[in-house]
């Protein structure tokens, strides 16, 4: 993540503009390729002796690569220190503090060397082994080799999400409205506790993004939860989206196409299925029956802005069809707002599978909406539990 | 489609509400209408006041916004307030269960609290800023109220009605937390003013709140926006009014340290380039947005970003004079048997002191695990002597330590007054002893000036 100050961008007006990295530039990709070469050679090395060389590369953007030296670090892997050094370093404190209470010394060299000599170890050696497990000191063990142009990809995304965490509001225009991108916007709007106002929904897909408080005050927490959204929204073949940023005490207008520099454009959402679910629908229709299973691909409409995108849906050649949406332990807050909504518009078709440490926080009421028609399960609901639903719908 | 009840929930720091009469939304201003979900919505901070009015206006309605709870809490250990504290206690319930007191440290603020606790008996939270003083409180709690507060921060993640949290997981938290309790204690709540801390407190419909302090004023006067969020400050004790009452005599002194003769060529050099820079600009060290002038008129030129690093490596000759280590040295050897916290202005020093004097460091880079350790023998007295930076300036409850040793700090008379606290923690005998060394002839004079405006330094000898 690039912290604040290593974020590129001019200012306009109100407007605020990001500096991003064409991936085709010789330089980009020369500075790129110097930065991965001190992480190829770094193995073993400490994150100081990194910087130092880091330092030493003759660019005159230091910002710039300070940011995609900080991207790096965080793709290293460091290691850990075992706890023997914790220990060993809590022994010599007590020994140096039991010498510095029996007699009294010279002059600090004097107790240094004192010191030393009881832990039978040099006096420079005993001072760079105490600290060594400080982030500074600690040595690279371990670094994943990336192209330059990924390094310079992660650059550019790594700045617009650094900028979003202080973006109070997000409205983003779609221009393909396929089923599968706007199911995986509902679904993420939805996780992250955010909501929508949607401004069109022909040509393209208008959603104005921000959150509850939002109402009342320049609530930029709410960012970071835009920034989770960005993965889905950079790939995208067309989009446009406009963010208002609180930063520095004052308002700014970000605006992003799909012109930022980006690897493999026009992926989109790829309507990816967690492997749980895969493995439940196939085995689901290996049993007999009139019931099969697939992934949902439905969007249900429970007023008042409160959409579900269900995960499974159960259905009989004849026409009748069942749609499941799962709750997850760390689906809570979403569960409570699904079951306050169902109390008010029920909707006969849908099912709620729930993991069961969920109904713990729930009131009454709550629970009565639960017991009627919904399952629960353990981690993941079975083929048994799904067979028994349609059982009782039949 | 208006429906004539009034139907409240709580959604993510607000409390939605299906309908409302007219004439009341005249009179309530604080409701807004959220045409994304077709609702009225208020600030949860709001709560209380909208349940009056709705109540003074006799409407009826069905709160759903609300999950916390009456409880059994009772002590289950006799509590015996101090005189302030009762009266402290009795300011509080005057103000309608909402507001900030400000005792020193050793004012038994925990103490008061639990009594907060067991007579309100509602689903109780506690912030804290350390993780350490989230253990410190847990403990407590559960020595006072038999119940064992469930944590939130430091790895920890349950909620129950007696729940302690940091501030940094409960901000985190916070649109999830906000309907769960009924009571909010704010400890060290000089913090919550912060741009993201603000939020527990707005997101929170906690009808009853405490927010406790040993150091409410702050430089930038955002006291007055704890006061908004928490409630008015109803009751302060001074650290003179408590010697003798739970505080420990003692006495502050200031060691002048002179500079190397290299020191204090390199310093001089670097201060010429700094103040040449600051002349030549017209910044005055009197403005009131002095550094905000002076960084912003540096980052403009190769001269200014020059003479901003000459600020910075001037600043570190002082701070890290090498003499303070020696000096350092001296003073452990004075008081060889006495409880020492070393404090420092960075990391880089307390390390270096740490080195050099093999001595244990705390700072927010050490593990939980060794950290619980070391505060663990410095209790014991195992160890004698703590250095760390900032992170020991709050809330770590040592009642033997004696001595303080400010080797480096920065201008706030808040920073000052908590690390003094740290040593003032009354035991038999005790007389707590704080010294400042501030490099001879350098900008640390006018630091040491600054931080010395509050009451507890003025009244102390200085050496």
């Amino acid at each position: 993540m690039l912290t604040k100050n290593l974020l590129r961008y001019r200012k306009r007006g109100d407007g605020i503009f990001p500096q991003f990295l064409q991936l085709e530039l010789p330089e980009n990709k020369a500075l790129a390729e110097s930065l991965l070469q001190i992480f190829a050679d770094g193995v073993g090395k400490s994150l100081g002796e990194l910087e130092e060389a880091k330092d030493q590369i003759p660019h005159k953007d230091r910002v710039l690569l300070a940011g995609l030296f900080k991207l790096l670090v965080d793709k290293a892997n460091f290691g850990e220190f075992a706890d023997d050094l914790i220990d060993w370093r809590l022994d010599l404190f007590v020994q140096a503090q039991a010498m510095r209470e029996e007699q009294l010394f010279d002059s600090l060299l004097s107790y240094q060397e004192e010191v030393a000599l009881a832990i039978e170890t040099p006096l420079v050696t005993a001072k760079e082994a105490l600290f060594a497990d400080l982030p500074h000191e600690r040595r690279m063990v371990e670094f994943t080799a990336i192209a330059p142009e990924a390094l310079l990809d992660l650059y550019n995304q790594e700045l617009i999400a650094a900028l979003l965490l202080h973006a109070t509001k997000l409205k983003l225009t779609i221009d393909k409205t396929d089923l599968i991108t706007k199911r995986h916007l509902i679904k993420s709007l939805k996780f992250h506790g955010l909501m929508f106002e949607v401004l069109s929904e022909e040509a393209t897909l208008v959603l104005e993004i921000s959150g509850p408080l939002s109402l009342f005050a320049q609530d930029k927490s709410y960012g970071a939860k835009f920034s989770h959204l960005l993965p889905h929204i950079l790939l995208l073949e067309r989009f446009h989206c406009e963010a208002t940023l609180f930063l520095n005490k004052q308002s700014y207008h970000l605006q992003l196409d799909e012109s930022v520099p980006m690897k493999d454009k026009g992926r989109g959402s790829d309507g990816y299925q967690l492997p749980e679910v895969k493995l439940v629908l196939e085995a689901f229709n290996q049993e007999p029956g009139f019931w099969q299973a697939e992934a949902s691909q439905a969007i249900l409409n429970l007023g008042e802005k409160n959409y579900v995108v269900p995960d499974i849906a159960l259905y009989q050649k004849k026409g009748e069809r069942i749609e499941v949406e799962l709750f997850h332990r760390w689906h809570k807050h979403q569960l409570t707002q699904r079951l306050q909504a169902l109390m008010k518009c029920p909707l006969k078709n849908l099912k709620l599978g729930v993991e069961k440490s969920l109904t713990k926080s729930l009131s009454l009421a709550e629970k009565a909406i639960l017991s009627e028609q919904h399952f629960f399960f353990k981690d993941f609901p079975t083929v048994a539990q799904l067979k028994t639903l349609v059982d009782h719908h039949s | 489609m208006e429906e004539n009840k009034i139907n409240l929930r709580y959604d993510s720091g607000t409390i939605a509400c299906n309908w409302l009469p007219a004439e009341f939304l005249e009179s309530f201003v604080k409701v807004k209408r959220d045409e994304r979900s077709k609702q009225w919505r208020l600030l949860a901070i709001d709560y209380r006041s909208f349940i009056e009015e709705l109540t003074s206006k006799s409407l009826v309605y069905d709160d759903q916004a609300r999950a916390y709870q009456k409880t059994e809490f009772s002590l289950k250990t006799k509590l015996v307030l101090r005189e302030h504290q009762e009266k402290a206690l009795e300011a509080w319930k005057k103000a309608s269960y909402r507001g900030c007191v400000s005792l020193p440290t050793g004012g038994g603020k925990t103490i008061l609290a639990i009594a907060a606790i067991s007579l309100l008996r509602r689903s109780t939270l506690v912030i804290v800023p350390t993780l350490d003083l989230m253990a410190q409180w847990q403990k407590t709690l559960t020595n006072f109220l038999g119940v064992t507060p469930t944590l939130l921060g430091g790895g920890e993640h349950e909620i129950s009605d007696l729940t302690v949290a940091t501030y940094q997981s409960a901000q985190m938290h916070a649109e999830k937390l906000g309907n769960r309790f009924g009571l909010i204690i704010f400890d060290e709540c000089h913090h919550l003013p912060s741009e993201q801390y603000q939020r527990i407190a707005v997101t929170s419909l906690a009808p009853f709140r405490l927010g406790l302090s040993a150091t409410i004023e702050r430089a930038d006067g955002l006291e007055e926006k704890i006061f908004e969020l928490v409630g008015p400050l109803v009751w302060q004790t001074q650290i003179s009014e408590m010697i003798g009452l739970g505080l420990a005599p003692f006495e502050t002194i200031t060691l002048e340290i002179e500079l190397t003769a290299l020191e204090k060529e390199s310093y001089a050099s670097y201060r010429k380039i700094y103040l040449d820079f600051l002349y030549t600009q017209g910044i005055s060290f009197k403005a009131p947005n002095f550094w905000q002038q002076f960084v912003l008129k540096a980052s403009r030129s190769a001269r200014g970003l020059e003479a901003l690093r000459a600020f910075r490596l001037q600043k570190k000759i002082a701070l890290s004079a090498s003499g303070k280590i020696l000096k350092v040295w001296e003073l452990l050897q004075i008081h060889a048997c006495e409880r020492v916290i070393v404090f420092t202005e960075d990391n880089e020093l307390a390390y270096h002191i740490g080195r050099e004097l093999f001595l244990p460091v705390i700072s927010h880079k050490t593990k939980a695990k060794e950290r619980k350790l070391l505060l663990d023998h410095f209790r014991s007295g195992k160890l004698r002597v703590l250095v760390n930076s900032k992170v020991l300036n709050e809330g770590v409850d040592v009642p033997e330590a004696s001595v303080a040793i400010v080797v480096s700090g920065n201008s706030t008379v808040r920073e000052h007054v908590q690390r003094l606290g740290r040593i003032l923690r009354e035991s038999k005998g005790k007389r707590a002893v704080l010294y400042e060394l501030i490099a001879k002839k350098t900008g640390e004079y006018f630091v040491n000036e600054r931080r010395r405006q509050h009451h507890a330094y003025q009244e102390s000898p200085s050496v």
